[in-house]
């Protein structure tokens, strides 16, 4: 009967999990981007700069994220107009963004020294030594921690439904709300769904990071 | 959708078209609040959606459903991010504050439930060291902590974003009983869940539509025109007997409590 | 005719401590220069502050009479090589792009120059076969070749060597010192400073001696080895000959 609904809802949570998986792109390209400048930012910037940056940084990461949510979308919004989705995109994605700054600047102070001692002592500025030198490894460093960070946000997604935007936990809720019960067997299909697409994400991750290992850079045990 | 919205905004902008933006309203509901509101089938179905679908027809509206969280939803209505609110919502002194309602289209009274196998009685399932739930910031909520909890009767309240949730920890033993509107308990009943009502508390409690305060849109007329229009015409009770066969319905309006200022005459859209 | 390289009333403090308290130094066209001393007494400050890397406090760095300033250090840091002590080969890059990069991003070489290049330097540090390796798959010899060949590619006017052997395992050092006398025998402009006395000793045109931030003689191998004028020289040779003679010996016969 409940697996009868299950395959019948199935479109609808494929839907919502659909939804769900825009609004990770959304916000980890926007986390990739910011981070990454203000990663940059936070060690090579101006001091203004630097603590302009280590002020979001604090304030992103101490903010719970349905709390980042519902002032996005209740606040924000009374200056700028946009949707629920937008919303939820700038709210995880700002949060995102203080987390990934995080990591990338952990794994560009990973670089040894030498690697920019190394380039400067060609002749080469310091902005080309850090987009050809430094990056390139800081990255191989970052995949990583970014892996943890795609899970968590996956997971942060589903804190979306609070401001309406209607993904896949919400589409669970409401089968279990149209039949009035079913909440475990539900929500252990959407788990389900979470899980798998998880599991893919770290799978492709991991693979990318075999793809652009080289000797010196393999993943270290911890 | 939202493609098709925003394709339809860019075409009308660069047409320069004006005159084309008969104004969508949108109608914030708790899609998980059967029979009132809820989805399924990825449609928005329920009394309060039907209703409000034939209201619209009735009245020329063009109106879009969009779906939040019950706690979100008052809020949002505030500030003005839905137009209008239609779900099963009660009518209270405190709501009333910061919204307008539409003259109240029900009536319901609350029910106490317990676990099918329970031998609980009306009182001990209120009383006496029992664990109730309810929908938090709901009425239900609301009235068990004022007459039980402050009362000393050595009740423990637990509140749920859901019905389904609290029956369900009920039925795990984790809670003793769950006070719910009559209508949601006679849903959950209908749907199999495997509880009993052991009493009902006489509440009285009328129910309906809700506008921003100091209605800016100029809805509340055309609502109120609209509910009386179907009520008068029949299209209430066939939809309120598609979702709940045994319903008795009420004369509307039914009690107008005399704290809500919308109520004061005359009511826009309504005469006796 | 001026020299390749001047170097002139360079002093370098951090915080209190004087590293460099005026050093001046020349190095002819062609010349190699040994710069020795005990440890502490600023030659590295003295290799970094030449090339900015390190921007001395006072002083001046001519090359082929131009004066070091920031505005045209880049260009300069292209014509002034530098081999580091633990090689700082890009762990990302091939061999074969380690040297190209240089190269193609920074002289404009194209593809096919900067490769043909970066072969001639592998070749001649002997190193052709690894063309294909990442710095991790080499040894430290292997490697601290590599890294001469990427400062070779930039065709520079002059290489600075900082103690480019003092991280090798002492069985791996001949076969960078043995890549070093060639190049010094084929007339490359060199200020190495290190403690390789089989090197100072054959391949150095001067011997520089410096202590406590003072260039204190310099001369040729011959006379600052065998007849050094000041006391601290003479200690420290002695003091060096017990540590290095056994383990230049060693390498040497790698």
């Amino acid at each position: 009967m409940i697996w009868e609904i299950i395959w019948n809802q199935m479109p609808y949570l494929l839907h919502g999990l659909w939804i769900a998986l825009q609004l990770l792109a959304a916000l980890l390209s926007l986390g990739l981007v910011l981070g990454l400048a203000l990663a940059l930012i936070e060690i090579y910037g101006h001091w203004t700069l630097r603590w302009t940056g280590i002020l979001f940084e604090r304030v992103f990461r101490g903010v719970p994220a349905v709390v980042l949510l519902l002032l996005f979308y209740y606040g924000v919004t009374d200056f700028i107009e946009m949707s629920s989705f937008m919303a939820a995109v700038l709210a995880l994605g700002l949060r995102s963004t203080a987390y990934q700054s995080q990591i990338f600047r952990g794994a560009i102070q990973s670089v040894p020294q030498g690697q920019m001692m190394a380039a400067q002592a060609m002749g080469m500025g310091r902005a080309r030594a850090v987009g050809w030198i430094i990056l390139p490894q800081a990255l191989r460093h970052a995949i990583g921690p970014w892996t943890n960070e795609f899970s968590s946000e996956l997971k942060a997604t589903s804190l979306a439904y609070v401001i309406g935007v209607v993904e896949l936990t919400r589409q669970g809720k409401y089968i279990v709300s149209s039949t009035q019960g079913n909440v475990l067997i539900v929500f252990g299909v959407v788990a389900l769904m979470y899980f798998v697409v998880n599991r893919l994400g770290n799978w492709a991750l991991y693979k990318f990071e075999g793809r652009i290992t080289v000797p010196g850079f393999e993943r270290r045990a911890a | 959708m939202r493609k098709f919205v925003m394709g339809a905004v860019c075409a009308a902008g660069m047409l320069g078209a004006s005159s084309a933006s008969a104004e969508t309203l949108t109608a914030g509901v708790e899609a998980a609040f059967p029979p009132w509101a809820y989805v399924e089938e990825g449609e928005y179905k329920g009394i309060a959606i039907d209703a409000m679908r034939a209201i619209a027809e009735d009245q020329g509206l063009d109106v879009e459903f969009k779906d939040l969280p019950w706690p979100s939803l008052i809020p949002a209505l505030a500030k003005g991010k839905i137009d209008l609110l239609v779900t099963g919502l009660n009518v209270t002194k405190e709501r009333a504050e910061v919204l307008d309602f539409s003259i109240p289209w029900w009536e319901n009274d609350d029910e106490v439930l317990v676990s099918a196998d329970s031998d609980l009685n009306v009182v001990t399932a209120l009383c006496c060291g029992a664990t109730v739930g309810a929908q938090g910031g709901s009425t239900q909520f609301g009235w068990i902590e004022a007459n039980l909890v402050e009362a000393d009767t050595g009740v423990e309240l637990r509140g749920y974003e859901d019905y389904v949730t609290a029956v369900e920890d009920m039925n795990t033993g984790r809670i003793d009983s769950v006070v719910t509107s009559t209508d949601t308990a006679e849903t959950l009943i209908s749907k199999g869940q495997p509880v009993k009502i052991v009493g009902t508390i006489q509440q009285n409690q009328p129910q309906a539509l809700a506008v921003q305060e100091g209605d800016p849109n100029e809805l509340l007329g055309k609502l109120n025109a609209g509910i009386m229009n179907i009520y008068k015409s029949g299209q209430w009770e066939q939809i309120v007997h598609k979702y709940q066969p045994q319903a008795s319905i009420r004369i509307i309006p039914t009690t107008m409590p005399d704290y809500v200022d919308s109520y004061k005459k005359p009511i826009p859209g309504y005469s006796e | 005719m001026s020299a390749l390289l001047e170097v002139e009333g360079i002093r370098k403090k951090y915080g209190q401590f004087e590293v460099l308290k005026g050093v001046s130094l020349q190095l002819e066209r062609g010349q190699a220069k040994v710069v020795m001393g005990p440890s502490g007494t600023g030659k590295s400050t003295l290799l970094r502050c030449i090339n900015y890397l390190t921007p001395p406090d006072a002083g001046t760095v001519r090359l082929d009479g131009e004066e070091v300033v920031p505005r045209n250090l880049n260009r300069i840091r292209q014509q002034v090589a530098f081999v580091f002590q633990d090689f700082n080969l890009f762990t990302h890059l091939r061999v074969i792009d380690n040297i190209t990069i240089g190269p193609r991003r920074i002289l404009g070489l194209s593809k096919t120059e900067a490769r043909d290049r970066a072969m001639r330097e592998l070749e001649r540090v002997g190193l052709a076969d690894k063309v294909r390796a990442y710095p991790a798959e080499l040894s430290g010899g292997q490697q601290q070749r590599v890294s001469i060949a990427r400062a070779l590619a930039m065709e520079p006017k002059v290489i600075l060597f900082d103690e480019p052997t003092s991280a090798l395992d002492p069985e791996l050092t001949g076969e960078v010192v043995n890549v070093m006398k060639r190049l010094a025998s084929e007339g490359m402009t060199m200020l190495v400073v290190s403690h390789e006395i089989g090197f100072a000793r054959s391949a150095a045109d001067e011997i520089v001696f410096m202590d406590g931030g003072h260039i204190l003689e310099q001369g040729p191998p011959a006379q600052l080895f065998d007849a050094p004028q000041h006391e601290r020289t003479r200690r420290f040779l002695r003091m060096i000959g017990d540590q290095v003679g056994d383990a230049a010996a060693a390498g040497e016969g790698a």
